[in-house]
């Protein structure tokens, strides 16, 4: 019986971590379908599963780039930031 | 010395108030007589069943309230878009709370015996292949019979070893192939098998009944009665159904009757009404219920009860994964209403035998612990 209870718990260990697990995958699926993108959280969602394109804003058109008022001609880019989606958290 | 109400009493009364909020606000909104019934009788069926029935039978308190909640939750989803319909909901509820007190009865009446086994075993059998033969069944037993090849299970186990156990569980698993339903193969399957490592622990033995399962499904799949696990559209459908009213649900709700889904699941109308975030919660109510279940057959002190608690914990609990992973799309698994998020009586009424028969080995636990208690005073 000791052993039966020791199983017992370990059955019940697994049965929490499959629950857990299983809540986390169906909220990042959920946020991805709501649009919103969880760079780190996108690795447990299988490749089959892809949120709807007009859902992301994160991939909405670009933003044209600045431009200088006197000339009209394109300005350099003045920040050392990457303009890399990776660190746009929040798809703003 | 004023006496503190418990933990648990304090959670069906907020559990009420929040059911009673979410009835009677609509009501007040339309006027609708049919609320009105529903916010009085829901939240007085639900305090009424934690003050006479559980102290009657001695119900465990945790597992009756959770479940009473769930039933709650299944009336409010439906409330707002078809009270006739919740109505409706109410009597199935009822009906279900019946079927835990049955449950709750029944273990002190049963007993580890070959009468029992051949019973269960029996009438399980009967009702898969009676679904098996008569295609157009107006109701699904499944979940009946999961329960009774459980106790059937149980009984074999506490009585005649591992070996004699196997034999049910194993017809059970293909006659359920047979009918193309995979997750309750694999729910059965994986609880013979877990049953059996935890209470038998010869791993001789366990191999070797998953090697006979691993060939039932190999040759489910060889013989064509393993559907196709493609993404398919009630997939795409389920998510963005599931996400459409946002975080915290929307005005407007689309109607479900027609569409791809599942009829009998009622988490899509919650999640309309009331959005993911109390959804979410909702759901997260499980796993108290699991822990307690477990909890239940780990202070079980005869073995066919500690079996049995475990295998109603598992036929319960396993197929919450599967259900959820299917209605978020993320596995391709056919879309099945979440435990006592249903509106198909039979299925209601056999998860709320489940509960009821926990509620039942909790009552046996704690009418041992209390002769202890008594002899050990008897002997100072």
């Amino acid at each position: 019986m000791k052993l039966m209870r020791s199983r017992f718990r370990l059955i019940s260990l697994l049965l929490t971590c499959v629950f857990l697990l299983t809540a986390v995958i169906c909220a990042v699926s959920a946020l991805k379908q709501a649009g919103i993108t969880l760079p780190a959280a996108q690795k447990l969602i299988p490749s089959s599963v892809s949120p709807s394109p007009e859902a992301s804003p994160a991939e909405e058109k670009p933003s044209p780039a600045p431009t200088d008022s006197a000339t009209g001609g394109i300005l350099p880019e003045e920040t050392d930031i990457p303009s890399d989606s990776e660190y746009n958290i929040y798809g703003l | 010395m004023s006496k503190k109400s418990s933990p648990r009493f304090r959670f069906v009364f907020a559990a009420a108030l929040l059911v009673l909020l979410a009835l009677l606000v609509p009501a007040l909104r339309e006027g609708d007589q049919r609320l009105y019934l529903l916010a009085a009788g829901v939240t007085g069926a639900m305090l009424l069943c934690m003050i006479i029935p559980a102290r009657l039978f001695s119900l465990d308190r945790l597992i009756l309230s959770i479940a009473l909640y769930l039933g709650a939750v299944g009336i409010i989803s439906l409330a707002t878009t078809n009270p006739d319909a919740a109505l409706m909901q109410l009597l199935r509820c009822s009906a279900g709370v019946v079927a835990l007190i049955i449950g709750a009865m029944v273990i002190r009446i049963i007993s580890p015996s070959m009468l029992t086994a051949g019973i269960s075993s029996f009438l399980g059998l009967l009702l898969l292949a009676g679904s098996l033969l008569v295609q157009d069944l107006p109701f699904p037993f499944t979940e009946a019979a999961l329960i009774l090849m459980v106790i059937s299970f149980s009984s074999l186990l506490s009585c005649y070893g591992g070996a004699a156990a196997l034999l049910p569980g194993i017809i059970g698993t293909v006659l359920l192939l047979l009918q193309g339903m995979t997750v309750e193969a694999s729910v059965l399957a994986l609880t013979v098998l877990l049953l059996l490592w935890a209470a038998d622990g010869k791993i001789g033995l366990v191999l070797a009944a998953l090697a006979v399962f691993a060939a039932i499904f190999f040759g489910a799949a060889h013989f064509g009665y393993l559907p196709a696990f493609i993404p398919g559209e009630e997939h795409a459908l389920s998510l963005s159904t599931l996400v459409s009213s946002g975080l915290f649900g929307s005005e407007t709700v689309t109607d479900l009757q027609n569409s791809a889904l599942p009829a009998s699941s009622l988490v899509y109308l919650l999640s309309e009404n009331y959005g993911l975030v109390f959804t979410g919660l909702t759901l997260f109510l499980y796993l108290p219920l699991m822990l307690r279940g477990t909890s239940v057959a780990g202070s079980a002190r005869a073995r066919f009860h500690a079996v049995l608690a475990l295998g109603c914990v598992l036929i319960f609990s396993l197929r919450i994964p599967a259900s959820l992973l299917s209605a978020f799309g993320v596995l391709p698994l056919p879309l099945n209403p979440l435990p006592l998020l249903t509106d198909s009586l039979p299925d209601l009424a056999a998860q709320m035998l489940t509960l009821g028969l926990l509620c039942g080995i909790s009552s046996v636990n704690e009418t041992n612990l209390a002769e202890d208690a008594h002899l050990a005073m008897l002997a100072k």
